[in-house]
Formats: C-alpha cells, structure tokens, sequence
C-alpha cells in the first residue's frame, strides 16, 4: 500500500511538475526517442512509459517503445507491476535501455506463459505458480523435478523408487483419466516435450524402473519454472496439456555482460525407513525365521546397502552485446544408489545463441542440446530384478559374509556359477550381488535437440514468430543374464535381451503476436498461430536363451526355443491452428479468450477429423477499481472456464491382428472393437484471489472443478460373449479442489525471512463410469457399475483399486477377513485361525486428503539458511514387505509377539506363528491388517549456505558454500516405509505400495558455486 | 502499414492452411507390425491351445492348478493360500480357466466364422476345436453359454450340461465329416501348415481326433447309442501311437517342466508315484524324477506350507523342455472301448484284449519293452502302495484301501473290472489332469489320497469326493446376472463346488 500510494504521490508530482514545464519549454524542440524495457530474463511486455507532458505508451511484444513527442528536461516514467518504477530525466538520448528491478515483497508479476509469451501476471485469470532457479540448484537432484516437493500448490510429486535419476510421478489437481496417463505435460520454451518415461511396472512380477526425458535436463540450465496446475494453457499446447503443464524456461546469454559459473554438488545418501527386522530368532527351515531364539545372531540387512554418492558438476558462460547473445554450458552428473551396482550417468552440452539484425527486424534464436544418459541396474519393487528380498528374507543364523563371494569355479561347467545355498524360495530369489552383478540390465541414451527460432519486427506493435524444434533420442536397452541365474529368467547358458528404440520428434509453429494499445484504456493482446507436432517411436530386438555360456550377442541367441521377438513402433501427428485474444481495460479488466482446433492422426478412421475447444477467463485488479483499505496493497479476481478435447489412443479405432511375443501366434483381439468413436472432454473452471496485503504477505487461492467426459474406457465384458472387454465412450470423473499459496518475507536489518506455505487440496468422484450408453454396432444399449484396477501387491491377498460411480480413482477394497463367530470374537480352534473370503469391502482410498509445504529462508550477511517441510495428511498405504516380513517370522513385530508369548487375541494369546501365518501369506499380508495411514511430515530440505564476501575477491567473483541435506528427517510417519516413495509413476492406481520396493534415503552433501 | 498486417494475415493463413494435410494419417493410425489381415491357418494356433495349454501361465492357471485334482501333479506353492485342492480357491482363480478359454477361442472364431462364411475345411477345425475346448469349459463348470453364443451378442443364456454335450457332439461329427471328405478329396493336402501343434496340418489326424471325442464325450454321458457309432465312424479313431494327439511344446517349451524345473510350483502327486511303485510300473522313471534313489510323490490339500520345505523333498516330473503334451492317446480309446464292452454295449472285441492293447499302448509309447509289458500284464498280486514315510511327517501319510490288481480278470465284478479299466487309464493317460478329474468324478476310480485339509467352508463334506465342480466364475455372476440365475436355477438353484454334473453321479 505505502509503494502504491508513493508511486500515486510520484504521479501526483509529475503532474505538477508537467504543467511547470508545460509553460517554461512552450518553445523547446520536441524529438523522438525509442527504447527497450527489461527485466533480468528479457524484454518486458506491457510496461507503461509515460513523459511528463502525458505521452504515453505501453512496450511491446519484444519490450521496445517509441515515444514520438518528446523534450529536453522531460522525465520519463516507466512502471510495471511488481516493479520498482524508474524514472529518467530526458536529456535528448536516441535509444533508452531501462532495466527494471523487482520489487521486493511482491508476487511474481510478469510471467511466461504459453508458448513463451511473457504476460503481465494481472491479466491471467488462471493460476501460474513459479519457481526461480535457485529453488531448483540449492538442494540438486539427479531428477530435478524431486527438487520441487512441497514448493507448489496444486501438484503432487512423487518421487520413483529406482534410484538416482528414476521417474517421477507429477499429477497436478487429482487424476482424471482411467486408462490414459494423468502425468503433467512437460514444455521446454514453449514447445512441448514427449516424455519418455521408462516407468516401473506394477505387481509383484514389475518390470524395474528407467529414467524419463524430463530428468535429462540439467537444472542448471533452467531460469525458472512456471507450474500451470489447471488446463487453462490448452489453447496453446494442446490435448496433452489437460493434466497441466511444467513449463521449463532455459537460459539465454545475457546483454554486455560476461559471466562464468561454476558449481559443483557433491551429496551422499544413506538408506532411510529399512523395515524393522528382527535378529534373535533363527531359522526353522529355509527362509522361515520361526527357530529358536539365539544371541549370536549378527545380521544386519542394513549393511548390505551402501552409501550412495551425487556428484553434479557443471559450468556455464553466458556473453553477448546488444545484438548477439551466447549461453553455453556443460554438466556431468554421477550418481551410484544404496544398492551396489546401481549408477546413473549423465553427460548435458548446452548452447544457445540469440542474434538481432536486419535492423533489429529480425530476432534469431538457436540452440542445441546433447544429452549422454546411461543407467545400471536400477532397482524399484517387486520379485523380480530385486536383490531386497533375498536380502530382507536370508535365513537368520546363517552367515552372510559367505554369500557375498556370490560366484565360485564350477569344475564341472567350467566357469563361475552362482553361490546361493538357499533356493529361489517364494520370491524367485537369487544372491542379491549375483542379481546386481550378473543379471545386468544397462540402458544407453543419446539424445540431440536442436531449436530454431526467428522473430520479424513488422511494427512495433506486432510481430510473427517462426519456430522448430526437433528432438530425438536412442536408446539401447540390454539385460544380460550369466549362466547358473535362474532358469526362470534365462536358460543353461544365460540369456541377453537387446533393444533398440528411437524417439523422433519434430515440432513447428508459426504465430503472429499483436500487442497494441487503442487510446488510453484499452490494450489488445493477440497471438493467432498454426502449429504442426510429430511424434514417432520405434523399437526393435529380441529376447532368448544362450547358446554359448555367456557370450552376449544376438549371434549366440537360441532362436529355436523360447525367443522373444520385439518390434513396435507408432507415428503420431497432430496439426492445430489457434488463437488467443486479451483485451485490456485501464490494466484493470482483462478478458481472455481462445480457441484451439486440432487434426489428430489418432481420429483416422472415425467420422471426425478434428476437434475444437475453447477458453474463456476474466481477471479485475479489485484493487484498483475501488478503495481499499491502506493495508490491503493488491487484490486480483479472476475466473476462468476452459474445454479441453483430446485424442482418443492411437490405432484403438483400426484394430489390428495382436501377436503374443510368447507363444508367437497372432490372435483377434478380445476386445470388442469400438464404433462411432469420439474425442474426449475435459470441461473445467477455476476461480481466484491474487492478494497482498501489509507490505508483506501475498496470498494466492485457487477453486477449481474440472469433469472429464466421454473417457474412453474398457468395460468388462463376461466372457461368454467372446470378449474379455468393450471400450465404450463414457464416464465422469470429477475433480475438484483448492491451491493455496501464502508468503512472507521481511527484512530487519542484515536479517530477511522468507517463508512461503502452500497447501494442496483435490477430491476425486467418479460420477459415472457407464449408464445405458448405446453401442452403435448391436444396437443394444451397456452398463457397468464396477471396473477393477491393480492390485497392490499379489491378486487375492493385497487390496485392489475398484472404481464405482460414487467412489473415486484410489479407492481401495479388500475381501479376506479372519473369521469370527456369532458374537463377533475370532474364532479359534485348536490354535489355529483361519481367513475367509468376503465381498469386496471398502476401506479407505489411496489419495492423501490434502499436501502442505512450508519454505523456509533465513538470510544474514550472506549467510542463507533454507528449510523445506512438507506434510501430507490422510489416504492409506499398504505394505506387502510388512506381511511377508511377518510371514516368514523376520519382522520385529514377530520377534516381539513371540518374546511376549503369543498375539493377544479375544481373551487369551495365540502363537505368534499360526497368528501371522494366517493373516499374512507368502506373495504379502492379507489387505485388511497390513493398511496403514499414509500421513507424514518431514524436513525436506535443509540447506546453509554462505557466500563469501565480494571484496575479498576484489568484487570480481561471487563464492557461495553451502550445506545440503534432503529428507533428512521423518517428523512423523506411522507406515513402515515412506509413502511418498512411488515404484510405478505412471500407473494411475499402483500408489502408496511397498512390495520390498528400495526405501528411501536420506540424502546430505555440500555445494560450492563460483560465479565471476 | 495496412498493407502488411493484411501481408502477414494473409501468411499466416496460408500457413494454417498448409499444414493441414491430414491425407497420411491414416497410414500413421497404423500399426506398422501388425496385420490387418488374417487367414484361419493364423488364427487356428491360439484356439488350439486351448486344448492343453502350452502358453506357461495359461497351463499353471488351467491344466496345472485344476488338473492337480486328478492326482498326477501337486501344486508345491501355496501362494496367497487359495488353492484348489484345498477346496477354497479365490474368486479371481476360479474364473480364469472359464475367461481364458472363452477368450482364447471366440474372438478368433468369430473372425473364422465370418472369413469362412460358415463353411469349409477351416471352419470344420475351427469348430471341432471350439467343441473340444469348451467340452473342457463344459466338464469343469457343468452348463455354459454354448449353442447361443454369436458375434455382438453380449449376454448369452446357458445351455444345461446335457445339452452342451449334445451341441459338442453335433459340432464334432460335422467337423469329422467335413474333413474326412477333404481328406478323401485331398489327400496329403495341408492348408494348415505348421501352425498346427496337435497333427502338423494332418487332416486325418483331426479327423481320428474329432471322433475319439465323441467317443469319450458318449462314454462320459453314458449314452450307448452314440459311443456304438462313434467306434464306426468315417476316418477312425486314434488307433496307434503315431496317430497319438500329442501337443507339440513348440517355441515356448513344455509348462509343465517349466513349472516343475524352473519356477519350483509343481511335484509329482503322492497318489500316482504311490501306484506306480505298488506296481512297480516300468513306466515310472518316465513319469517321474527320483530324489535320492525313490520317487516321492506330494500329497495334495496341504494348506499350509513354505515353498522352502518342499523344495528338493519331492519328485519333479521327468520332462525336458522340448516334450510334447499328451492330448488323446490311442490307450484311451481301446479303454473306452473296454469299459462299454464291460457295460455291454457292442464292440468289436473283448473287454481284455482292449483292456491289455490299451496297456501295451502306453507301454509303447514310453519305450517299455514288450517283454515288461506282458509280466506287468500277468501280475496278480501287487496293489497300489499307501503313502507312507512322507518327508514332512505322518500327517502325510494314508492308508489306500483298494486291492485292485493290473491283470484282467473276467470273473471280477463289473465294477472291479471298471476300476482296473479306468486305472489303468488314468496311469496311460498321465498329465492330463483335467481328464483324470473328470473320470474320477464319474468312476471314483482310482482311490486318490484326500486333500489334508479342507478349507471349504462346509461346502465339500467329503475329502475323498473332493470339489465336483468349480463354483461359475465371479464375472458370469456380475456381467450376465439374468442368464447366470437361469442357469444357477436349472441346475437346481445351488451355484458351488458340491454339486454333481449329470454324468457325474457316481457317490
């Protein structure tokens, strides 16, 4: 308020001293003088420029201003939301290069939105969060989006299970999709990315976990991040903007100023939240821990993991001139897990460049980006390519030391065979350093992106802009299994898979941008463009037996037995035209409205070609229009209602023939082909508050509802029809929810406190699945009340994700209980208890009810003190680890009822054993007794760091030190492991399970950062 | 200026214009490795292993897990603790031979049905198979959705037990027909080629096959008439054992080794090691593995065991990879012929000399000597062993009660000499579990060990009687609730596993 009222009494001043000048320079020669407004990221668009005689003007699209009538001693007055107002005398200059600072306790005020497009943050009427750079590269990550916990309203991150680098889980308010993936869309400068996400499988058979190409960007690169939680940006990015967008901004060389940084992270991670397992009673028989109780029992499956080690180093350098602007940076990132053998690598080559010319008609912008990414042996969850299970489960009173020679001379075979004298038990398990060591699964990538920009300057006021990106990728995917692994993954002599795929990405748009002030009040902001986006995918290889031991060729393969051939391969188009359109009232009402028409190759064989959507949004900066009180600064209003269609998946409307890999034969597909196919619909409206009041709190709020339309799902069918399913074009699911961001910051003196709080809220119903839909092709009309999802874990014995009309996306269900007699009591007899199979019981949902993040900076004389905690409340999350842990008598929950003399049970005690060896099994604990609340807090982050001061550089470099931990502290958590934790990120349903997935970790490290 | 907004406006919507080619997507919207064309020689091989699945989960699922009911293999996993043969198995697993068999055969028989208008060769075997897959369907739940089931048709009414019978019959004397007039027609001629694992396209094979199957389905129903023609029929019935039904392992290798080797889930049963050893059967070291110098068989029905235990105590089957599946051997049908003679229907020969030629077959197949045959043919004195000295203790063991003999012996009961004739038959017809089952569940021969421990609920009151039936899968009952009622109500309004199909009435 008191900046408001200065920059008023500024004005007020102005005025005055305009009609002084009006009389004194009645005869002073009047010129023209041009201009260019800046920020620290570029160009600002829309700032006003206004002279003391009371010309006026706003900038345009690439920040440049023109003011034609203008005298000597006039002071030019340039003012911009959310920055400190500059004023300059004019002297009789030609050009003017104003940069404008932030001002401090205010929001973000200019942001970039759709594709690229810097926009005044008053005039949106959707919410856009951002996240400068430093909140990325304090605390690093090998995935940088895990850098991002807690820190945004609205999106939920989860971090993958496999490691360094793995997939993330980003799903920004709540799950809307049944069969399609509800991951967020990735936008690097305005293009969108395809997001290659090699995801863990789900279920006790999953495949391991990959990387993903999002995690293939080096934070370092990144100038911020803007999260557009709502689908409001579809207009401009299309379908796959629905589950909302990160929009990643890169660096770009700065002007007349040289600046080299070099930075170097180095953290260590330790393994977090084990499962309690006990070491005093010993082996029974195999892997059952039911023996005798014992004291010289010295395992601990905690020393099997490592201390895992993050090395990111990265230099960069960004030069240029007025005209030419260069940014070029490297990165290595060198990552080993807590589990041996388990590394990732990653190599970033960045350049970009940024000319002017023709008169600075003409703007090019080019860069290119090569990427060296290669990963090993990546754990995640399940039975299969998992060592933790031999680890967590290895016979109590056996020595482990002598497994870890894992391979010894075979005479007989004449080679290293596998030592593990304990047999594959339940759970395929083999020496857990023969798996990391001898079943090798190596994935190789290289990827090139290339950008290409070109800007003409028509007018001042408008401009077109051409763009191509292209962005491909490939990858080699290789297991290699030594001989003597089991023969369920391999044969005799070993086996090898080998995999080739390549992504092809191809993406170009041309756009005309207007932005043009008509009188005083009004502004019109246009951008009318055509756009064109290719995406392919191919993959070819096989799988088989070897013939010669342990030579890894696809010459020495078995092809006659048991061979795998794989090729697959897709090609997506889409082509859309669009517009948006903002009109601006006295840079106090904004009306927006857009419309998007895409042509999806997807649509082939149906009777549409194409589809249209569009938006509309209104934003009022209440305060402006009326009086407010002195303390309340700012307060913004806005609404919006947006459509967004999409494409059904591809080929579903021209079924072919399948081929099953396994018994190579092609079969008609069980799935009731779809007729009269649609494109989908997602319709949404948000409305909100942007506010500021007493100089030092912003508050940012956010309601939203979106309903998704005519998904298309697959509706079981019974059998006797002949099909397994149908897709049919139904549903509603709804989601609807809160975002709110609440921030703090002052200053006393040297010292300053940042604080930002943000809490996320979204309930799912599903309010329809299918109620009499007409099936074109019969003439009959389907309904379906019920569609069951994963299991978490094994099938009958873990809860299982049903969707019913009423429920949600995450509910999750059970069907086995102890049986009990007539009153109620557990019905023992003669020791023993017994489970009984049930209907289907709700019992909770695997969604939290709501997230909060509260952010945390403390800065004194260079030295800045950062804290993150998060905290998520409510939702369920099931351990099948516990229950077999407790199976197989090695929990210490087991150890505990047995020091106690049994499990308490109606009056008396019942053995411990017969206990969990009713309500557990061996593939995991029957649903009903292994849930457990999913509500956690923790420190996040915590980092110190201090920069050295400037002089004693001799004001020549900048040196910063630090301290870096993450997830350095569990406050509170009841689960047996962290729920947080995701094995398989773009399953929609397989969440908030732990199936001997690879805990957590503790991470903490230093960093050093040089700027000169 | 005007001029060049109207310059760029125009650019722009030539560019809008330009790039709305749309005229390859249909090309895109293509599977570029698939075909979208299929001949029935392609679609035949998925129906065909619906006949005894090769596919490796389908066979665990199926063959392995309810085919342990018929006492050649045990399941040595206990899993989630659901099984069959302790007579509570999930609702997830009792549903899926039912979904899987219908699956595996419809969408591809539509697809023939409609390619072949209805006729010919290929639709001959497509509906000879359909026949015998669901007399499988047929024999585990009792009445399915069989005569009515078409293309779009979503919910399909029951026929009763009887009348899928009838319907498989109907089904399996046109197909035999069709192709012996091909056969006649074309000699040598194979449309198939060599996506045929049950004959290598041999249309004369099919036609030997279809007929022993109505053979088995008349004797199975009791209906004499029918096994009389049946034994007369055009084309033959499987005679020797190069005209054995045997599925060939193909790429995928043999399941059940896979299963016994490789994941560790499945041992030789007690009851069929236990016989052979009584017997001291030549053919046991065919059938089974030793662990130390014997064989040990696994009794079924334990509830409650580790994987770890059984591990290394219990025989495997004596299989490598590349076996072939025994589907219907020429012993079975000269002991098909043996019992109808026993009953009295008209044969050709004697019940001994079918009895013995069925066993002189099966030695044969295994590469017994003739030699050993006769002496284990003349033997009138060895009983099938109990089970005795199980590894895992006494709650193993038990006591077998029959005394039946290997020689024939013409003044023995008729319902002796049932018993010999179906023993034998079973000991013949190792693997096939799901045929065993049904036998026993028509004969109540041979004396399978009882299952250990019943989990049933009440519902099985009878350990040595066992599960009489599957209960209908879960999915019939919520997705075709009408028709499910009908059927659950013909059957005499009680839908689990104590119920007895017609023709398995035998107390």
């Amino acid at each position: 308020m008191l900046k408001s009222f200065k920059s008023k009494l500024g004005a007020l001043l102005t005025v005055l001293c305009m009609m002084t000048f009006a009389v004194e320079s009645a005869f002073a020669q009047q010129t023209a003088v041009k201009g260019i407004v800046e920020d620290a990221m570029g160009p600002v668009i829309g700032a006003t420029v206004i002279t003391t005689s009371g010309a006026g003007t706003t900038t345009n699209v690439d920040g440049t201003f023109e003011l034609t009538k203008i005298e000597n001693g006039e002071v030019i007055t340039i003012s911009f939301v959310g920055y400190k107002t500059q004023e300059i005398a004019y002297t009789g200059q030609t050009f003017l290069q104003v940069k404008l600072e932030e001002e401090n306790a205010t929001l973000d005020a200019v942001v970039v939105t759709a594709l690229g497009i810097k926009r005044s943050e008053k005039a949106l009427s959707y919410s856009v969060q951002q996240v400068k750079a430093d909140e990325l590269t304090t605390v690093k990550d090998a995935n940088f989006m895990n850098s991002l916990v807690g820190k945004v309203a609205g999106v939920t991150i989860n971090s993958g299970s496999g490691g360094p680098g793995a997939t993330t889980r980003v799903v920004m308010r709540g799950e809307k999709s049944i069969e399609k993936g509800n991951n967020a869309l990735y936008v690097i400068d305005g293009i969108p990315m395809y997001n290659h996400s090699i995801s863990g499988g789900s279920g006790a058979y999953g495949t391991p976990s990959g990387s993903e190409s999002s995690a293939d960007i080096n934070p370092e690169d990144i100038e911020s991040i803007n999260m557009l939680t709502g689908p409001s940006a579809a207009a401009l990015y299309g379908s796959d903007a629905a589950n909302g967008v990160v929009i990643i901004n890169t660096k770009r060389g700065a002007k007349d100023h040289t600046s080299v940084t070099v930075s170097n992270s180095t953290t260590f991670s330790k393994v977090y939240m084990l499962p309690e397992m006990q070491n005093t009673y010993a082996s029974s028989s195999g892997y059952m821990n039911w023996g005798e109780k014992r004291n010289d029992i010295t395992y601990d499956p905690e020393k099997f993991f490592q201390t895992g080690t993050n090395i990111i180093n990265s230099v960069s350098l960004s030069t240029g001139n007025q005209k030419n602007q260069t940014y070029i940076s490297a990165s290595t990132t060198n990552a080993t897990g807590i589990i041996t053998d388990n590394s990732y690598d990653r190599y970033n080559f960045t350049a970009r460049n940024t000319t002017s010319f023709a008169k600075d008609k003409l703007v090019l912008d080019m860069g290119a980006n090569f990427v060296i990414q290669k990963d090993r042996n990546m754990v995640s969850q399940g039975k299969y390519y998992n060592p933790l299970p031999a680890v967590y489960l290895f016979p109590r009173g056996e020595d482990f030391n002598e497994v870890r020679l894992f391979e010894r001379w075979d005479p007989v075979r004449g080679y290293m065979t596998q030592y593990w004298p304990y047999g594959e038990g339940n759970h395929s398990m083999q020496n857990p350093y023969w798996l990391q060591k001898r079943n090798k699964r190596e994935t190789d990538k290289r990827r090139y992106m290339l950008n290409a920009s070109l800007k003409w300057n028509i007018t001042d006021w408008m401009n077109i802009t051409g763009r191509v990106r292209v962005d491909n990728s490939e990858y080699r995917l290789k297991k290699k299994y030594y001989a003597s692994t089991l023969t369920t993954f391999a044969g005799m002599n070993g086996g090898y898979e080998d995999v080739t795929q390549h992504d092809r990405n191809f993406y170009s748009d041309v756009m005309l941008n207007i932005d043009k002030q008509f009188g005083d009040d009004w502004t019109l902001t246009a951008n009318i463009g055509a756009s064109i986006n290719d995406q392919r995918f191919e993959e070819a290889g096989g799988a088989g037996d070897l013939l010669l031991v342990n030579q890894f060729s696809m010459k020495n393969v078995n092809y006659a037995e048991k061979y795998k051939p794989i090729q697959n391969g897709w090609h997506d188009q889409n082509q859309a035209i669009f517009a948006s359109v903002e009109v601006g009232w006295k840079s106090m009402l904004y009306l927006t409205v857009t419309g998007r028409n895409d042509w999806a190759s997807q649509l082939a064989f149906t009777k549409h070609n194409s589809f249209f959507y569009p938006s509309v949004g209104l934003s009022a900066v209440v305060s402006n229009m009326v009086k407010m009180p002195e303390w309340f600064t700012f307060l913004k209003v806005r609404g919006s209602y947006s459509q967004v269609a999409s494409a059904f998946s591809r080929f579903i409307s021209n079924p072919s023939y399948k081929f099953d890999e396994q018994t190579h034969n092609w079969q008609k597909p069980t799935t009731f082909p779809a007729s009269n196919l649609k494109p989908e619909d997602t319709k949404s409206w948000e409305i909100g508050i942007n506010a500021r009041f007493f100089n030092h709190l912003t508050l940012d709020v956010t309601y939203y509802r979106s309903n998704t339309y005519h998904q298309t799902i697959y509706a079981p069918m019974p059998s006797s029809s002949g099909y397994k399913d149908m897709i049919v074009q139904t549903g509603d699911v709804q989601n609807q929810g809160m975002e709110l961001a609440l921030g703090y910051n002052n200053k006393w003196g040297d010292f300053t406190w940042n604080s930002s709080f943000t809490l996320t809220l979204n309930r799912n119903r599903i309010n329809e699945l299918a109620d009499n839909v007409y099936i074109e092709a019969t003439g009959e009309t389907f309904s379906t009340d019920e569609i069951k999802k994963d299991w978490l874990g094994a099938s009958n014995v873990a809860p299982q994700v049903i969707l019913r009309p009423g429920g949600s996306m995450s509910d999750i269900y059970v069907n086995h209980e102890l049986k009990r007699d007539d009153q109620g009591y557990v019905l023992v007899d003669k020791g023993k208890l017994a489970m009984e199979e049930t209907e289907m019981r709700k019992v909770g949902s695997l969604a939290p009810r709501y997230n909060m993040g509260w952010a945390n900076s403390f800065g004194f004389k260079g030295i800045e003190l950062g804290m993150v905690f998060t905290a998520r409340v409510g939702g369920l999350a099931y351990s099948a680890t516990q229950g077999i842990l407790d199976y197989y008598g090695t929990s210490q929950a087991s150890a505990n009822f047995r020091d106690q003399g049994g499990v308490p049970i109606n009056f008396g005690r019942i053995d411990t054993q017969a206990y969990y060896n009713t309500i557990s099994s061996a593939d995991g604990g029957h649903g009903a007794y292994y849930l457990y609340s999913a509500s956690n807090i923790r420190l996040q982050e915590l980092s110190l760091n201090y920069t050295l001061p400037k002089k004693w550089f001799n004001n020549k470099a900048k040196l910063t030190v630090g301290f870096i931990a993450k997830n350095l502290w569990m406050i509170y958590c009841k689960a047996p492991f962290d729920p947080e934790v995701s094995a398989s990120t773009s399953n929609s349903f397989y969440q908030g399970v732990d199936y001997f997935m690879q805990p957590n970790t503790r991470n903490f490290g230093f960093n050093v950062k040089l700027q000169f | 200026m005007k001029r060049n907004i109207l310059k760029t406006t125009c650019l722009v919507l030539a560019a809008c214009g330009l790039v709305n080619c749309t005229g390859n997507y249909e090309d895109y919207n293509k599977d570029p490795y698939a075909i979208y064309k299929a001949d029935p020689a392609i679609l035949l091989p998925t129906m065909i292993d619906g006949i005894s699945y090769i596919q490796q989960n389908d066979s665990q699922m199926i063959d392995q897990m309810v085919g342990s009911l018929g006492g050649y293999y045990t399941l040595s996993n206990r899993w989630g603790g659901q099984n069959f043969d302790t007579f509570n198995p999930s609702d997830g697993w009792n549903a899926i031979p039912y979904n899987t068999m219908y699956e595996d055969i419809y969408a591809n028989f539509f697809d023939i049905s409609k390619s072949t208008n209805r006729s010919g060769h290929f639709f001959a075997v497509a509906s000879l198979v359909r026949a015998a897959v669901m007399m499988r369907v047929a024999d585990i739940y009792g009445g399915i959705p069989y005569s009515e089931v078409k293309e779009g048709s979503f919910y399909v009414p029951y026929d009763t037990c009887e009348q899928v019978y009838e319907n498989i019959v109907k089904d399996l004397e046109y197909a035999s027909s069709t192709l012996n007039d091909y056969v006649t027609q074309f000699p040598g001629s194979k449309p198939m080629g060599s996506g045929d694992a049950l004959f290598s396209g041999d249309y004369a094979g099919w036609v030997r096959y279809a007929n022993s199957l109505i053979l088995r389905a008349a004797v199975r129903t009791g209906n004499q008439q029918l096994a009389e023609a049946a034994c007369t029929r055009a084309g033959g019935l499987i005679e020797t054992n190069a005209q054995n039904a045997m599925m060939s392992a193909g790429v995928q290798g043999n399941p059940f080794q896979l299963a016994c080797a490789s994941w560790g889930d499945l041992r030789v049963n007690a009851s069929i090691v236990d016989y052979m050893t009584g017997y001291a059967d030549p053919r046991a070291d065919k059938y089974f593995q030793k662990v130390g110098d014997k064989y040990v068989g696994m009794r079924a029905g334990t509830a409650n065991f580790n994987k770890g235990e059984v591990t290394g105590v219990y025989s495997n089957m004596n299989l490598v990879s590349t076996d072939a599946i025994p589907v219907f051997l020429a012993a079975e049908t000269n002991f098909l012929r043996a019992e109808m003679a026993v009953r009295g229907w008209a044969v050709e020969k004697s019940a001994k000399e079918y009895y013995e030629t069925g066993v002189r077959l099966s030695m044969e197949q295994y590469g017994v000597a003739a030699d050993a045959a006769n002496t284990y043919l003349e033997d009138n004195k060895k009983v099938p062993a109990g089970h005795k000295n199980d590894p895992r203790g006494a709650s193993q063991d038990y006591t077998r009660k029959t005394k039946i003999t290997v020689k024939w012996d013409e003044g023995a009961s008729e319902d002796q000499k049932i018993e010999r004739i179906i023993t034998q038959k079973w000991i013949a017809n190792y693997m096939m579990g799901l045929e065993a089952w049904a036998e026993f569940r028509r004969t109540g021969y041979p004396e399978l060990t009882p299952a250990v421990d019943n989990l049933s609920n009440g519902v099985i009151t009878d350990n040595f009687r066992g599960m009489r039936r599957l209960r209908y899968p879960f999915t019939e009952k919520n997705l075709n609730k009408t028709n499910y009622d009908a059927a659950v109500a013909a059957m005499g309004g009680v839908d689990n596993e104590s119920v007895d199909l017609f023709w398995a009435k035998k107390k």
